[in-house]
């Protein structure tokens, strides 16, 4: 693939971040850096910035995930006197005269295997031998 | 891998992801409010302070997390934390307290209190003041870290603390290991936690001012 195709494929990225309402992740200024010959800011080379939209939505993926549930719950339990927590709840902000209805938060998705989807195609993108540099 | 194939496999991942989504608005709110991961930053400190020589207590049934920030209630779930010198100290989440500017002036705006994730509280009532903290955290869960994220808790830091020079935190003066060296007064200990590895590259300055920048990921 070269960066025509790199760039492709991000457009793709970007459309189903912003369908998914993860919009943020698909916006360019997460991916500039200073050119260090004037300071100016320049994006980065198509494939690192594809792979890094990739590993920000993978982040995404963590902070919705069961796993992250019940890996949060069973390091507290481990360590704690006495009594054990059993479970967490999100309490959303009151409407009018009526008490919220508390969320639990043991019902999120398993996100593994989208996760692990994820982590896979980024490891392949990696090991594609990276387009020649346009030298001058 | 050709481009065929990568497009195939971003669209398909994308179709997994929507299928698993739950459809319930409320739970979705709380986890793109980040919820499960101020609890698992939460089990972070937790395995911190234990690992530094704290019992902890819970009490309550489950963790509350709020859509808002509030006041210290003994009813809400929240911890006892007992340290290595024998002192009982409060932690909650989503707690506000009443600001260094607040005190110093009087005022009673909407700029008197400012919300932390979790604290280390003395046991107080209602809002504590910025003098009763002992740890605040503040969660971060954007996918992308960005400067933003820094300047917000440098305003937060500066209406809990004045610079001044670096002496032992009040969690290490009640016996906790190891001593964290903290410069300004009274010398709370602030935590700054991130999900993307980006925000490594932005803990010099803030530490000059007793923030601490913690890469959390779950």
């Amino acid at each position: 693939m070269d960066n025509d195709d790199y760039r492709a494929l991000i457009d793709i990225l970007k459309g189903q971040l912003r369908a998914a309402g993860a919009g943020e992740i698909a916006d360019d200024r997460h991916y500039l850096f200073p050119d260090p010959n004037d300071g100016e800011p320049r994006l980065m080379e198509p494939l690192k910035q594809l792979t890094q939209m990739l590993a920000a939505f993978e982040r995404k993926l963590a902070m919705e995930d069961r796993q992250t549930f019940e890996r949060a719950l069973g390091r507290m339990n481990e360590v704690l006197r006495g009594e054990r927590i059993n479970g967490a709840e999100y309490i959303p902000a009151r409407d009018g005269d009526r008490e919220p209805r508390p969320i639990d938060l043991a019902r999120a998705a398993d996100l593994t295997q989208v996760r692990e989807g994820v982590q896979h195609l980024i490891g392949r993108l990696q090991e594609i031998p990276l387009p020649p540099r346009r030298l001058g | 891998m050709d481009r065929d194939e990568a497009e195939s496999q971003i669209i398909a991942l994308f179709e997994q992801y929507t299928k698993v989504t739950p459809a319930d608005e409320a739970l979705l709110t709380a986890l793109s409010d980040g919820k499960l991961y101020e609890m698992y930053v939460l089990s972070e400190l937790v395995t911190n302070l234990t690992r530094r020589g704290c019992r902890l207590t819970f009490h309550g049934s489950s963790l509350k997390f709020k859509a808002g920030p509030g006041k210290i209630k003994i009813s809400d779930p929240h911890f006892t934390v007992q340290t290595p010198a024998g002192l009982h100290l409060w932690l909650y989440v989503d707690i506000e307290f009443e600001t260094l500017g607040q005190v110093k002036i009087g005022s009673t705006d909407l700029s008197s209190r400012h919300e932390l994730d979790i604290v280390i509280v003395s046991p107080c009532g209602d809002y504590p003041s910025y003098t009763d903290i002992w740890l605040g955290v503040e969660c971060k869960s954007t996918a992308n870290f960005g400067k933003h994220l820094i300047k917000e808790v440098l305003g937060v830091r500066r209406e809990m603390t004045l610079l001044d020079q670096s002496q032992p935190s009040l969690l290490s003066q009640a016996g906790l290991s190891p001593i964290v060296g903290i410069p300004s007064n009274p010398p709370s200990e602030f935590w700054l936690a991130f999900i993307d590895p980006a925000g490594q590259n932005y803990t010099r300055s803030p530490a000059a001012f007793g923030i601490e920048l913690r890469l959390v990921e779950p």
